[in-house]
């Protein structure tokens, strides 16, 4: 379980996320909407340690996030970033195997194979291993990305836009994994998009992120026929912007 | 004047975190092998070139002011001296700065701007083992090494021109050399290789990590890294002349 208590983050005196909670439970899938540049990937960098909110604490499994702690809680997390993040000079084998080979100090031949079976369940070819970052098409990408994370049995994944820029069949099937990952391997999954189509389409919650704040928080059915403000304006833009 | 501030804490950090700090990773010794490789690589040809010109230049300018006055025995020692006490040291770092510095800025530069050493920390990878101390370690024998080579080729430069331009005889000019190295002026030409490299590497490293997003972060940090490592470079080589002045 996650549990966001009161977070305040602020960049140059401008507040982001402004006394922000949210409860993330254990096993499920939440996607977290919110309009561009409203702060999804503050929030989400905050649950992993990569940026120190000034106020409010974070726990994870009745964990507190601070210190040594960070580190160590690490380990439950994966991340895949919003434009991927791959290591440019290595190849998909070796992002893939890096933690395996760096931290855990493990044989060449095992971490091959565990390389080819994180890849199996993301659904890429093991040939892909030899092939470097800037070769792949963001698909792809996306799933090495992924690949690279529960290499190291992850009991959370964060995604931060997963679907974005992606055409729309392969964001489909980019879903699919997700939900897949989130049964299988009982991966809870914390999902951050302005993409509404896919958050409807694979969340069990859904979360509002405005002005700082959680203005809602609810199942997806609650969701859609919710009048609250923020989401009928959400529902309507977007909308409109992708004209169905 | 506050960045100059934090920048040198960060870079002295860097050092003492790279030295003395207990590193959790694997694989150190290939990690670092693989950077001493590349830094031979990357620098030989740029130094190889500098060092003769520079072994041209200087004998030139020694043979053209003080040719007429004294014996050609003195202008090897001259050579000599100014070869192991100075030239090489210096000549050879600032080409290793301008070729190899700059690219390890740019290197990890990018790699912040598109959140790989981000990615790196996620996976409880340290960034500063895995990308920042093998470099350091590296730099601590590749500089030194690029100095010898670099004073041999200038000396070999020096030769070029007094023997086959000037017409001293070979023999004379090696006798000379040979006469006036000095065991301690050597050491001391390494040990400015050594402070040199660990220097300008935890510039180069810093000005990368602490780059701002977008392109121009990257040229901006490229930049100080340049300045930075000249001024350090200078600085520490007035040092180190100082302490061995002592003995010398
Ligand atoms: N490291 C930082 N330094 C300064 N400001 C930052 C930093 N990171 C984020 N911000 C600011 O915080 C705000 C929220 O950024 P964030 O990246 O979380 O938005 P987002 O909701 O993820 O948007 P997008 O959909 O574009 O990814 C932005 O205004 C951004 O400028
Ligand atoms: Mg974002």
């Amino acid at each position: 379980m996650v549990i966001v208590e009161n977070i305040t983050k602020e960049f140059n005196g401008r507040k982001v996320l402004d006394n922000l909670s949210i409860e993330i439970r254990d096993g499920e899938i939440i996607t977290i909407i919110g309009k561009s540049g409203i702060g999804k990937s503050v929030l989400l960098k905050s649950i992993v340690g990569l940026l120190r909110p000034e106020k409010g604490r974070i726990f994870i499994d009745d964990i507190p996030l601070v210190g040594e702690n960070i580190y160590l809680l690490r380990r439950k997390i994966g991340f895949i970033f919003q434009k991927s993040a791959l290591i440019e000079s290595l190849n998909v084998g070796e992002n893939i195997g890096l933690a395996l080979k760096y931290i855990r100090n493990m044989p060449a031949e095992e971490i091959r194979n565990r390389v080819i079976d994180a890849l199996r369940k993301v659904e890429l070819d093991p040939k892909v291993m030899e092939l470097f970052p800037s070769n792949l098409s963001g698909g792809m990408l996306k799933r090495a990305a992924i690949a690279r994370a529960i290499i190291l049995n992850p009991q959370y994944i964060l995604y931060d836009e997963p679907t974005t820029g992606l055409d729309p069949i392969v964001s489909r099937t980019i879903e699919e994994l997700i939900i897949n990952l989130n049964r299988k391997m009982k991966i809870t999954s914390i999902i951050v998009t302005h993409d509404l189509n896919s958050a409807v389409g694979i969340s069990d919650r859904i979360a509002m992120l405005s002005g700082g704040k959680i203005t809602f928080l609810g199942s997806t059915s609650d969701f859609m026929n919710s009048s609250n403000r923020d989401i009928i304006e959400f529902r309507s833009s977007y909308y409109l912007k992708t004209g169905e | 004047m506050n960045f100059i501030i934090n920048s040198i804490g960060g870079i002295f950090y860097i050092l003492f975190y790279s030295l003395f700090k207990r590193h959790n990773i694997g694989h150190k010794i290939e990690l670092t092998f693989h950077e001493i490789v590349r830094t031979g690589i990357e620098s030989i040809g740029i130094v190889t070139i500098a060092s003769i010109l520079c072994g041209l230049i200087a004998v030139f300018i020694i043979d053209q002011r003080l040719g007429s006055y004294i014996p050609e025995f003195y202008i090897t020692e001259a050579i000599s001296k100014s070869v192991i006490i100075e030239l090489g040291a210096l000549g050879a770092s600032i080409a290793l700065v301008g070729r190899v510095g700059t690219r390890i800025t740019a290197e990890i530069a990018t790699m912040k701007v598109n959140e790989e050493i981000d990615a790196l920390e996620t996976m409880a990878i340290d960034p500063y083992d895995y990308l920042v101390y093998p470099k350091m370690m590296a730099s601590l024998v590749s500089y030194p090494i690029m100095v010898v080579f670099s004073e041999l080729l200038i000396i070999f430069g020096a030769m070029l021109f007094l023997v086959y331009i000037k017409g001293f005889g070979l023999k004379t000019f090696l006798f000379g050399i040979r006469e006036h190295f000095r065991m301690l002026e050597f050491i001391q030409s390494l040990i400015k290789g050594a402070v040199f490299g660990l220097m300008s590497t935890s510039i180069s490293c810093y000005f990368g990590i602490t780059a701002s997003k977008g392109a121009k972060g990257v040229g901006e940090a490229t930049t100080n890294a340049v300045v930075y490592s000249v001024v350090m470079i200078f600085l520490f080589d007035y040092i180190i002349i100082r302490i061995f002045s002592l003995w010398l």
